[in-house]
């Protein structure tokens, strides 16, 4: 009897540490792959284009907005004032554009900005969210995109 | 006796299931009240800090609310914007729209500022409204008049366009020029909605050519030609 609880103990501890390890990997700060760092620059994709660069597991920001109606205009301007700032260049997509992929069912609404490591998105902004709220302003997305990214 | 006793409990039952389901419909209003709106409330993050989308009628809850008597829907989108969006990869085209809502475009009722300068300018034309020092005035002696009758002061008013933008700034002028602000929701933006009562504008033909079936839509032209100028 000893014996099974003491396996037990010991599975739910390797558990317990699997858990915490994958976790503390996942967050980790990643880098931007190093052709967008040079100039700052925001470049129009279409989801071809995305796909593709998605699928050369390439490491870099992308911006999601949609033209018309007014919603991401003040956004933009905080992305692409950071990019100039920073010389990074960044993707921007219509939502319109990945509404029934994989990426736009992700992100849900926009505006939004996603940072992808090696073709999987790692973190992304919520429209949606109370706590990111902060990240939507200048200074709020020099904190963010530094909490994640290390280069 | 015992048969008399089955027979009595028989009538009995069948006599209260005639009464009741006769009460049913002779005192139940229920299937023609209209269901209390929950007071406007705007939702979490950016979507409700700055363009005010609604917590309880959005996109995801509209389909429960549409259809009623005491309110009337408004899409305040452009059929087809002249701005240059396909130069920064958009649609200028109104592609859809959420059945039950009536478009009224927000640029012909005020200016509309701070497009990206890729766009260029979009509808530049006659407005209702100009929009300046943080007040809206009246271009057009009808121009109050129009607004009164688009969206009724009487009614529940639900907004909705591309991307909740618009029918944001159309909520903050109703609510600057007096409207009820408990009776206005942004509904939020028709390019979330995935409910039931979808209609699709934009087509694609055999030759692979897109066209658009605008004779779908409920529009509230007007003309300014026709209006007087405030002098």
């Amino acid at each position: 009897m000893k014996k099974i609880i003491a396996i037990i103990v010991i599975i739910v501890l390797l558990i317990v540490v699997g858990i915490s390890t994958y976790k503390y990997l996942d967050n980790k700060p990643f880098n931007i792959d190093k052709e967008y760092y040079g100039t700052g620059e925001i470049i129009e994709i279409d989801y071809e284009e995305l796909d593709k660069i998605l699928s050369e597991k390439k490491s870099f920001g992308l911006f999601i907005y949609q033209p018309l109606c007014g919603t991401s205009y003040n956004f933009e301007s905080v992305v692409t004032n950071f990019s100039e700032e920073n010389n990074v260049t960044f993707y921007k997509i219509a939502y319109s554009a990945i509404k029934e992929e994989y990426v736009g069912k992700t992100l849900k609404y926009y505006p939004s900005f996603a940072l992808i490591n090696k073709g999987k998105i790692k973190e992304f902004l919520r429209s949606d969210s109370n706590e990111d709220i902060y990240y939507y302003s200048e200074e709020g997305f020099t904190e963010w995109f530094n909490k994640y990214i290390t280069n | 006796m015992i048969k008399k006793i089955i027979m009595g409990l028989g009538v009995l039952l069948v006599g209260l299931l005639i009464g009741g389901v006769s009460s049913h419909y002779l005192f139940n209003e229920s299937d023609n009240k209209l269901k209390e709106l929950p007071t406007p409330e705007v939702t979490d993050g950016i979507r409700g800090e700055q363009f005010g989308v609604d917590k309880n009628i959005n996109e995801s809850t509209i389909d429960n609310y549409l259809g009623r008597g005491d309110s009337v829907y408004r899409d305040m989108r452009l059929l087809v914007d002249p701005g240059n969006y396909e130069a920064i990869g958009g649609d200028s085209y109104l592609s859809g729209f959420v059945q039950g809502f009536e478009v009224i475009p927000l640029p012909y009722v005020v200016n509309v500022t701070g497009l990206p300068s890729e766009v260029g300018d979009t509808y530049t034309g006659n407005t209702l409204f100009t929009y300046a020092d943080g007040k809206y005035i009246a271009n057009y002696e009808e121009s109050m008049s129009i607004l009164e009758y688009i969206f009724p002061k009487d009614k529940y008013i639900f907004l909705m366009c591309g991307g909740a933008g618009y029918a944001g700034m159309m909520k903050n002028m109703l609510i600057e020029l007096s409207w009820d602000k408990d009776k206005i929701y942004n509904v939020g933006g028709y390019w979330f909605y995935e409910g039931n009562n979808n209609v699709e504008v934009k087509r694609e033909l055999e030759d692979g050519k897109v066209t658009y079936d605008f004779w779908k839509v409920a529009y509230h032209d007007i003309d300014f030609s026709n209006l007087h100028k405030v002098s």
